[in-house]
């Protein structure tokens, strides 16, 4: 188990130095510069400014070099300034990212709160009434794409009831900036992502609840005597989630897709809605971090991910 | 005359008594059987041809910016009204679907063939052409793909649909890669494979024409799948700006200029139907793909 | 009859085992740990033992689908080892194999005639004379010709097990390697497909080499049968030497425990202690030596070597040196 954690995480090595080539590389096949974005084109000289800034920025020098370079500040906590936003990059990062670990917490936290209990009432009484009207349901809600639940939300909870703000993460006033103001703007935006994907989970836990309860251990569990119970809590419930760690697992990815779209619909002010905003104003060192980030998020949480599974399930030996 | 005769023989040379079928036109007749299958294929030609055939229902350009007429109601001249930018939305609506499918239909196409390809030679071949594909697939995989595909689109600036078709093809062929990678694995040391080992037949032979059929089921499923979520993900594109550009239409950019508190609220023809079109469009792939597994469920033969 | 059609010298398989950080080999998988054998042409070896023996390993091999760690395998005089690509498939009709499962070893896609004719339509015969190849070896090994337009799913276990050794017979090989041919199916159909290919062998001039864990199979089938143990040929002899006469404590144990019909002299039962050790890690010296119950010292050390001890007979077994 040591071992194979140890292996992971050295394993991450490549695929991070890898994920920093092709960003740079990216970045530098992007037409123009970040002088080009916002220099005053009636400035007098203005070739012979443009060379010295990027003299003095590095851009004459070799690729690999600006790489290296560009890397060792990276490593370093350097990201460069925002010419949007007029502040270091660090500055704004800071906030994103903790309102999308807000934003996609609330979110997985609903899906799971939603989607497994409701799989497990369905497999307790499986191939009834209520499970074959409840999986046509499932069946069509899964193809509502997410977007467009999000519309609807919007439409029904924020503009005709007024329940909920329709954008932004936090509010005005006195209450702005708590726990429960941030809250209370995340959870329209969570519900949204939260609904389409708490019916993956559905299917998930139904079909390995009933998968499980059909193995020879549960039956001999029910032929000792053991009640229904009994029965579901010690062995169903238990074996029965192992896959469903492995579903969280294969989700994260599209997960963090889903949040930059929802932030993006809601102007929620996370990861994603920087990274939208950075690539319309051409905002370069902002695009560069966020992306770095977000990449090295997904990796960790696979990560994390492919752990979690390790130890849920003990048949699993890695040495 | 002779013609005749010759088919009268050769009818009595078959064999008499049931007629064998083939595996495939087996999951066929059972596909049939399935009428929410049978109905979606039925509405989704139906969308196909109001997209294909769009000049037949509206007259009006959907490129074209009616100004003196911008945020009008439906009725008249613009059978839905037009958005806050003078866009005709019924046309939008129509021509969108153009776009929609053919992003669908094409890149699924370059997904299947890539995933096929790599995911073939990975599980035949194993050893470090498995490796090397493998570990740039998990590379892919790891890269959140919504980012490349916007950072791609806006840095290679154009508002043409085949640039959007090559980014998203490069981000969802891995998931497939894999799982066509692991059905030849499954398959690779399977007795009618040594089989065909031993009949002389050589890799190629072996990956097309024997590995290939038994899994096609597999893949014709995952492609219908894989169809649905490229629509999904071009249209999420769309609705964060990112997508297929103005003024070319795509039922996700109506729903971006959509959005605003105005729009919203009091012009639900704005976002309705392009919300409704992309939703049971993916209902119904998503239909047929669910009707394509039970039609290939292979337990049914044993 | 006594020419040597096929001749194994030194067989090894070693599936490598890894662990640690940088996934370093740190032992092997003894699956056929030094085999050698011949086969003659015309007759019928048959290898016997328990799973996990390395029999099929064996097979495997000698058909060149499975690359052998070491040693040789000269078919018909040439040295099939190291042929790869184009060159083995050029040499791969002579030699060919009947599986154990009739249901994962017929192309479940593709149609009768398509199966049996693909090794002569690869091979470069034309469909026509392909097609009347496919009725002749129907009718020949039990079929009609009106089955070719059908598909596997159609069959029952033992017609599929026909189907198969059609497609053997397809190229006319000399050798035809069974493995567990008859294990999947009803005992009715077992005899009835030993005897077809019996049959057979004598039309077609075949070889066998015949791999089962039934020992009353092998002996209804072979002339000559080999016992393999742990990776190991323990006694390889003639058919009726070795059944009535097992010189190897493991041949006996196992002959003692196999029910037999027309049991002559009683033998007594004997019972093995143990299980057979991992081939990850066999016992150092005789490979049997931690279960055998005539053991002593010099097996624990010395491993024995396939010494002939009767015409005909061969033990490795320190007993009898």
């Amino acid at each position: 188990m040591g071992t194979y954690v140890v292996r992971r995480v050295l394993g991450m090595i490549p695929m991070m130095f890898l994920i920093t080539v092709f960003v740079f590389l990216i970045m530098h096949a992007a037409p123009g510069n970040a002088f080009d974005a916002i220099m005053n084109p009636a400035i007098k000289d203005i070739e012979q400014l443009k060379q010295q800034l990027e003299h003095n920025a590095g851009l004459d020098k070799p690729l690999w070099w600006q790489y290296v370079h560009w890397l060792g500040l990276f490593v370093t906590g350097n990201w460069g300034f925002s010419f949007n936003h007029h502040v270091p990059v660090t500055q704004l990062i800071g906030p994103a990212i903790r309102n999308t670990l807000i934003l996609g917490i609330l979110a997985e936290v609903l899906t799971i709160a939603v989607g497994v209990p409701f799989g497990i009432v369905q497999a307790r009484n499986p191939y009834g009434k209520f499970d074959y009207t409840s999986n046509v349901v499932l069946f069509c809600l899964y193809s509502v794409p997410f977007f467009v639940f999000a519309i609807f939300m919007i439409y029904f909870f924020a503009i005709d009831l007024q329940w909920f703000p329709a954008q932004g993460s936090t509010g005005t006033g006195p209450g702005a900036g708590s726990i429960g103001d941030h809250l209370y703007h995340a959870l329209l935006p969570a519900l949204s992502l939260a609904l389409v994907n708490s019916t993956v989970y559905s299917r998930y836990t139904r079909g390995s609840m009933l998968d499980v309860s059909r193995k020879d251990y549960v039956r001999t569990a029910r032929a000792k005597g053991l009640d229904e119970g009994r029965v579901f809590t010690k062995h169903v419930f238990r074996n029965g989630m192992i896959p469903i760690v492995t579903q969280f697992g294969l989700d994260f990815g599209s997960l963090v897709g889903g949040l930059i779209i929802t932030e993006g619909i809601f102007q929620y002010q996370g990861m994603g809605q920087l990274v939208i905003d950075a690539v319309n104003g051409r905002d370069y060192n902002v695009i560069m971090a966020t992306t770095v980030l977000i990449a090295f998020g997904v990796l960790i949480g696979n990560l994390l991910a492919d752990i979690l599974y390790a130890v849920v399930d003990p048949r699993i030996r890695y040495d | 005359m002779s013609a005749n005769t010759a088919t009268a023989t050769e009818t009595q040379a078959q064999p008499r008594g049931r007629v064998s079928k083939s595996p495939t036109r087996l999951a066929f007749e059972r596909f049939m059987y399935n009428k929410a299958a049978v109905v979606s294929v039925i509405v989704l030609l139906l969308i196909i041809f109001i997209s294909i055939g769009a000049p037949l229902f509206t007259h009006l350009d959907p490129t074209h910016q009616y100004l003196m007429e911008t945020d009008a109601p439906p009725g008249g001249v613009h059978v839905l009204g037009t958005d806050k930018n003078g866009f005709d939305l019924f046309s939008r609506d129509l021509y969108g679907g153009r776009n929609d499918l053919l992003i669908g239909f094409v890149d699924t196409i370059i997904v299947m063939a890539i995933g096929i390809l790599l995911g073939g030679l990975a599980g035949y071949y194993g050893g470090w052409v498995d490796s090397l594909i493998m570990r740039f697939c998990d590379f892919m995989l790891n890269f959140p793909f919504l980012l490349l595909i916007i950072v791609l689109t806006s840095i290679f600036n154009s508002s043409g649909v085949w640039l959007l078709i090559v980014v998203i093809a490069i981000v969802f062929w891995p998931p497939t890669t894999r799982l066509v990678r692991g059905l030849f694995l499954n398959l690779r040391e399977s007795e009618f494979v040594l089989a065909a080992k031993m009949a002389g037949a050589g890799p190629w032979r072996i990956m097309f024409r024997h590995m290939l059929p038994n899994i096609m089921g597999t893949i014709v499923v995952n492609a219908t799948f894989t169809m649905a979520n490229l629509i999904a993900s071009e249209a999420a594109l769309a609705v964060i700006g990112f997508g297929v550009q103005p003024p070319n239409p795509s039922w996700g950019n109506v729903l971006y200029d959509a959005l605003d508190y105005f729009t919203l609220k009091g012009e639900p023809w704005v976002w309705l139907p392009p919300a409704a079109l992309l939703t049971i469009t993916i209902l119904c792939i998503n239909f047929i793909g669910d009707g394509l597994r039970d039609a290939f469920d292979p337990s049914f033969e044993k | 009859m006594s020419e040597n059609l096929l001749e194994v010298r030194n067989l090894k398989k070693y599936f490598p085992i890894t662990a640690g950080l940088l996934r370093r080999t740190v032992g092997h998988v003894k699956a056929v740990d030094d085999v050698s054998f011949t086969v003659r042409t015309g007759e019928t070896l048959g290898i016997v033992g328990e799973s996990g023996c390395g029999k099929s390993t064996t097979g495997r091999m000698i058909m060149r689908v499975l690359e052998p760690t070491s040693g040789e395998i000269v078919f018909d005089g040439q040295d099939i080892t190291k042929l790869r690509g184009k060159e083995l498939r050029a040499v791969r009709p002579k030699f060919q194999m009947v599986f154990q499962d009739p249901y994962a070893s017929l192309n479940p896609k593709m149609g009768i005639e398509e199966i049996i004719a693909e090794p002569l339509i690869v091979n470069g015969v034309n469909r026509k004379q392909a097609t009347e190849r496919v009725i002749h070896l129907l009718e020949r090994v039990g079929l009609r010709a009106d089955d070719r337009n059908r598909y596997p799913h159609e069959f029952s276990g033992g017609q599929r097990q026909r189907i198969g050794i059609a497609r053997a017979l397809a190229l006319n090989p000399k050798l035809i390697v069974a493995d567990e041919a008859v294990s999947a199916l009803d005992v009715s159909i077992q005899s009835q497909i030993l005897n077809l290919m019996m049959d057979l062998k004598k039309e077609f001039n075949l070889s066998y080499i015949f791999i089962s864990h039934n020992l009353a199979v092998v002996r209804h089938i072979s002339d000559r049968v080999g016992v393999m143990y742990l990776g190991h040929m323990v006694e390889l002899a003639d058919k009726r030497s070795l059944y009535a006469d097992p010189r190897h404590p493991y041949t006996e144990a196992l002959l003692s425990a196999a029910p037999e019909p027309k049991r002559q002299g009683r033998r007594e039962r004997i019972i093995l202690q143990g299980d057979v050790p991992s081939p990850a890690n066999p016992p150092k010296g005789c490979p049997f030596h931690t279960r055998c119950p005539k053991v002593m010292d010099i097996c624990k050390v010395e491993r024995p070597a396939l010494k002939q001890v009767a015409p005909n007979h061969l033990v490795a077994c320190h007993l009898y040196n």
